[in-house]
């Protein structure tokens, strides 16, 4: 297997077991280019080099060098036993050749980061959308559809809105819904503890509350608002974030494997947010287009969201989910307007 | 030499006082297993989790092979494919619970009866190739708890931290929009049994896992009995009553005062303080508990008739602890290898064998032993890494 030592014999002292009795032996090992010698008191004992496994190097950790007798030569010098097999032309592996020198473990240190910072930037979002990509939207719908049920039926209360602006509402939503796609449903209730808000629960159900409706400066706010929300249904926000929460769970237990669940948990929850913050530019970006397609104005929206914030910052008490994952109100404002103006300019 | 296997003795005369004792000795340091512990990531990560196989052999290495017993190492023989298939496994397992568990109908049902059918077995396994895997001077331990024991110790709180998930997706009993008594009265009252039970199953948990155990011939006696457990519960339980009621007493002290400026966010500074100061408490009684049953159960077992014994102080053990807690959190994580082998070093050097030279004289279990035909054949299926 390994090619032998080339050099004169090399000894170092080792501890001979047998591998059927629980004793140590002191022995003196001499490497030689034809096989090891094992010179023990009152025994000696020979063997191949083509047998001989040698154990890699873990630190100032005793070696082991293992022969095909079930024998083994346990050996703490390691100076001695390198020279050795540094001439036998033994070749570590990557794993075992890393951690040997610290400038090594810097670089593989810096290597990581990278390598953490780009999965999480790149990598991360694209496995997750490939993923959902292969899940049905029936799968996602029947995920969703008993959370979705639980959720309104516990937090929200029906409507007080009057039932000719709630069918308004209705058709406003329907014209707004990609492809006439059945599996949309508008679910109007009054916010309660959430207030003015609104969102979308997976498998299509976009939940609109009275509050919101009452704070919307005109229909064509509502209709911002609709957008974005089927946004984040179109671009499978919810089950990505549930994929990429996944995967962030699983770094952050192999990173801290070692301590305990406590641990854990962190780096998921941030992921959680932050992923959230990438999604919400998107379904924006969704909402702008939609209305642009519509030929509906973008300013009420930004003026909507607006309000919402300052709704928001007032009565930070709730549960403004809408807002709670938004803290670049402004920038999202700013960017609203912004493809507001760039569609102006060319019809003047 | 090979012909010589002594048998292991069992005269008294093994484990008299005049007897050679030789406690563990740890020789990893934090700064080696710190590279090891970077390159096992970087490597992990680049193959997209494929190498942790390999990782987790370099670590259990590195750890056995740096315990040392009167002079020799243990090793760790864990194959990483075996290690590869057993995560994959757990992987699928775990991604189809999380799945089935979403549906909250039917599906979340089933999830949860295979769940407390198939995880008492997995546990037995995995436990059973960590110790099928390690050796010492070259002889194998062995493990042969019987599975129908796991299920006793794994069941009852698995049932417990299911029930209520799963009597809600049943529907009906525990529709939370429909409050049901008999719901809260079933739940109330597992959870009360386990509580009363919490530390006979601790006691069959050590009994299993020590009693059961087997180096090369030399088989694990485990004395200790269910009164000890709960004996170092109650002794524990009334420190944390103790320092309940003198928190109590510092809170409603603080809170009388709230009024004086030094209000944090409304909430009195005093109320806080007491507040981390109970939890600071709580961590510090549940790390004694663990270093007493540590002590005891290991005192508690013998090879054959050879005693060990743990002197593990339980100040020392806290010590530990909360800065290590510390120096994890303010590294943000990079120094976990450093508190790893902190409080490794100090959990394995506190364990004796009080007789070395009777270990020395224990032989290699004979091939085609009972153990042999039950282990080896499920031992290469799985390694879970569930740190029992």
């Amino acid at each position: 297997m390994r090619r032998p030592p080339t050099s004169p014999a090399a000894t170092v002292e080792a501890r001979f077991h047998d591998g059927l009795i629980a004793t140590a032996h002191p022995v003196t090992l001499c490497l030689e280019a034809g096989g090891i010698v094992v010179l023990g008191e009152g025994f000696t004992r020979q063997y191949d080099w083509g047998g001989t496994r040698i154990s890699e190097r873990l630190g100032s950790a005793p070696r082991l060098l293992s022969f095909e007798d079930g024998a083994f030569c346990e050996i703490p010098q390691q100076a001695a036993l390198d020279a050795a097999l540094r001439t036998a032309g033994y070749r570590a592996a990557w794993g075992e050749w890393l951690p040997q020198h610290w400038g090594r473990v810097v670089l593989a240190l810096a290597l990581l980061l990278t390598a953490i910072g780009a999965t999480y930037r790149w990598g991360l979002p694209l496995a997750a959308d490939l993923v959902a990509r292969q899940i049905p939207v029936g799968a996602e719908r029947a995920l969703g559809a008993r959370a979705a049920d639980y959720f309104e039926s516990q937090m929200l209360k029906p409507s007080k809105l009057p039932e000719a602006r709630r069918r308004e509402l209705q058709q406003l939503f329907e014209s707004l819904v990609p492809r006439g796609d059945r599996s949309y449903r508008l679910a109007l209730h009054d916010g309660g503890p959430i207030g003015a808000n609104a969102l979308a629960l997976p498998g299509g159900t976009v939940v609109l509350t009275d509050q919101l409706v009452e704070l919307a400066p005109d229909d064509d706010a509502l209709r911002g608002v609709l957008a974005h929300e089927i946004g984040h249904v179109e671009r499978r926000h919810v089950l990505r974030q549930i994929i990429s929460a996944t995967v962030v769970s699983a770094v952050a237990t192999l990173v801290a494997g070692d301590t305990s669940g406590l641990f854990a948990a962190l780096p998921a929850t941030l992921a959680n947010l932050s992923y959230t913050r990438a999604m919400e530019r998107e379904a924006d970006r969704y909402a702008i287009e939609s209305l642009k397609a519509r030929s509906i104005a973008l300013e009420p929206f930004a003026v909507l969201l607006e309000r919402l914030q300052r709704e928001h910052g007032q009565t930070s008490v709730g549960a403004p989910a809408y807002l709670s994952t938004h803290p670049d109100t402004v920038e999202r404002v700013r960017a609203i307007r912004a493809a507001q103006e760039r569609l102006q300019f060319p019809s003047r | 030499m090979t012909g010589d296997q002594a048998q292991a003795p069992h005269d008294a005369a093994a484990t008299a006082p005049t007897a050679r004792g030789a406690r563990l000795v740890f020789t990893g340091t934090g700064a080696e297993y710190f590279r090891i512990w970077i390159v096992n990531l970087l490597l992990t990560i680049v193959t997209l989790g494929i190498y942790s196989a390999w990782a987790k052999v370099r670590k259990m290495q590195y750890f056995y092979r740096n315990t040392q017993l009167d002079g020799s190492g243990f090793d760790y023989h864990g194959r990483p494919v075996a290690i590869l298939k057993g995560r994959i496994l757990a992987v699928v397992l775990v991604g189809a619970y999380q799945i089935a568990m979403r549906t909250l109908g039917p599906l979340a049902l089933v999830a949860i009866v295979g769940l407390i059918a198939g995880l008492p077995w997995l546990l037995t396994q995995s436990y059973r190739f960590r110790l099928h895997n390690s050796s010492y001077r070259g002889l194998r331990f062995r493990f042969h708890g019987p599975v129908s024991q796991a299920y006793l110790i794994f069941g009852l709180p698995m049932l417990a931290a299911l029930v209520p998930g799963a009597l809600a997706a049943a529907g009906g009993i525990g529709d939370p929009r429909h409050p049901d008594k008999r719901f809260f009265i079933i739940v109330a009252g597992l959870y009360l049994v386990l509580m009363i039970l919490w530390p006979y199953l601790h006691f069959c948990l050590k009994r299993w896992q020590h009693g059961h155990a087997q180096f090369g011939q030399a088989r694990a006696r485990f004395d200790a009995t269910a009164w000890d457990f709960y004996a170092l519960y109650l002794v524990a339980g009334l420190m944390m009553l103790g320092i309940g009621v003198f928190g109590a007493i510092l809170i409603a002290l603080f809170a009388g005062a709230s009024s004086i400026p030094g209000a944090f966010r409304g909430v009195p500074s005093g109320i806080f303080v007491s507040m981390l100061a109970f939890y600071c408490a709580a961590i510090a009684v549940g790390t004694l508990l663990s270093a007493w049953i540590q002590n005891m159960a290991w005192s508690s077992t013998r090879l054959e008739s050879i005693a060990i014994s743990s002197d593990l102080r339980g100040g020392r053990l806290i010590g530990i602890t909360l800065t290590n807690v510390l120096l994890i959190v303010f590294s943000l994580g990079l120094l976990i290898p450093f508190a790893v082998i902190r409080s490794m070093k100090y959990r394995l050097e506190s364990i004796k064998v009080l007789d070395a030279d009777a270990l020395a004289t224990i032989g290699r279990a004979a091939e085609g032993g009972p153990v042999a035909a039950t282990g080896e054949g499920a031992m290469d299926v799985l390694d879970l890494d569930f740190g029992l």
